[in-house]
């Protein structure tokens, strides 16, 4: 279910998480399509691919709105991959099925492409990128 | 909003450290493979240098050799030069295409957004690391970025005056002056960019067939590179742009495999970059 509020608290939190881990480097390309990090949104989902390739990785994951039963599949960005493994991840980091928590800064045309900030599997952060990091 | 947020930062960072939290490093290499520039996380870099003594070491200022930098010295964006007339109606053509939300097509001007070749110098400004090979007539510099290189002649030959061809990394020749390695280029085709423009990244700073690129090294200790990069294109800018800056030297790396896929690329933009500005996919 998605839970999609204005937040401060997981801004600040992704922040913390980049004082420890670092942040990825989106040098590729440009994130003027996208909002500001003061809206960064908050949902859990399942994982229908880990696509682990340049230019940057991406992340696809279906959210299901248990009022309505409708299920949403989203696309989200992380670095490249010496960037992200860089900061530990690696190609089997996630794979279809897992069960994940995304906090995510959406595009401006209100669709369902995001920037990940953070990604949580398990119980483990996986990223915690910083969204004031976005190059 | 400041005052309350400090401690609540300092609570998580507490937290997050002594939680299950595990990607605090990069997941090991395989026995005898250094990783690349990019891919070495501050503990990595950090055990690399003090495994191999950076501070103090000796070296031979004119041995230029070994992998620099992670991502390449971006140009001044601070100090450019007044365009030209014809300069400035160059740059307003890279300006990104719109979504019909009116929200830009991220930087889709960008030959790098298409996988063309960066060229040169925005393969100085943009690299992810690269690395000087140092042989009696020829410095070669590979480029992670693009799996490329480009050959600086030091036999003696001079630049081309009517270069046959454009090319996208330039003819090159360098020579020593003292301590200073100094590389001078031209003949550069002038489809490239010479780097995106980081101040509003909708637009790139375009260059003509007459660049020329004057470039300067000075190893100031093992492991720094002291560089200057001046650009001098009369057609675009009424002034030479010169950047100048430090490039360290990735200690316990060697270049990796960053190569532009246009399958991949094209997919990206088709999945990620165009429907996020609401574009058709």
């Amino acid at each position: 279910m998605i839970t999609q509020r204005t937040f401060s608290i997981a801004a600040m939190t992704a922040f913390a998480l980049s004082i420890i881990f670092g942040g990825f480097v989106f040098g590729h390309h440009s994130q003027a399509g996208f909002e500001t990090p003061d809206k960064a949104i908050s949902m859990k989902g399942t994982v229908v691919e880990f696509r682990w390739r340049n230019p940057h990785i991406l992340v696809f994951w279906d959210v299901k709105d248990d009022g309505t039963g409708k299920v949403v599949r989203w696309v989200g960005e992380l670095g490249s991959t010496a960037t992200a493994s860089a900061s530990g991840l690696t190609k089997d980091s996630l794979k279809q099925g897992d069960e994940i928590a995304v906090t995510a800064i959406p595009s401006r045309a209100g669709t369902p492409q995001a920037i990940i900030s953070k990604l949580i599997k398990d119980g483990t952060v996986l990223v915690g990128r910083a969204p004031t990091a976005v190059e | 909003m400041r005052n309350s947020a400090i401690p609540l930062l300092g609570i998580l960072a507490a937290t997050l450290a002594s939680s299950s939290v595990v990607l605090a490093q990069h997941a090991p290499p395989p026995p005898g493979w250094p990783l690349c520039p990019r891919c070495q996380g501050p503990q990595d870099r950090a055990e690399a240098r003090a495994k191999s003594k950076v501070e103090g070491h000796p070296f031979d200022p004119h041995d230029l050799s070994g992998v620099w930098g992670n991502n390449g010295m971006e140009l001044d964006v601070k100090n450019v030069p007044p365009f030209t007339a014809w300069g400035y109606e160059q740059y307003q053509a890279t300006r990104s295409e719109e979504s019909p939300l009116g929200i830009p097509l991220s930087n889709s001007k960008d030959p790098m957004m298409r996988c063309d070749p960066l060229g040169y110098p925005r393969l100085f400004a943009y690299n992810y690391g690269f690395e000087f090979l140092q042989v009696p007539d020829r410095v070669i510099q590979f480029f992670e970025w693009g799996h490329n290189w480009r050959t600086i002649w030091t036999d003696g030959r001079k630049l081309p005056e009517n270069p046959p061809e454009p090319r996208w990394l330039g003819y090159a020749v360098g020579h020593w002056e003292g301590d200073t390695f100094i590389v001078e280029s031209n003949g550069y085709d002038d489809r490239s960019w010479l780097t995106e423009d980081r101040r509003d990244r909708r637009w790139g700073f375009p260059h003509s067939d007459q660049l020329w690129v004057e470039e300067k090294y000075r190893r100031i200790s093992y492991d720094t590179l002291e560089a200057t990069l001046t650009i001098i294109d009369p057609k675009v800018f009424k002034k030479p742009w010169t950047t100048t800056g430090k490039i360290r030297m990735s200690v316990g790396t060697e270049l990796g495999e960053y190569l532009c896929v246009p399958s991949d690329n094209d997919l990206f933009n088709q999945q990620y970059v165009i429907p996020a500005a609401g574009g058709k996919q």
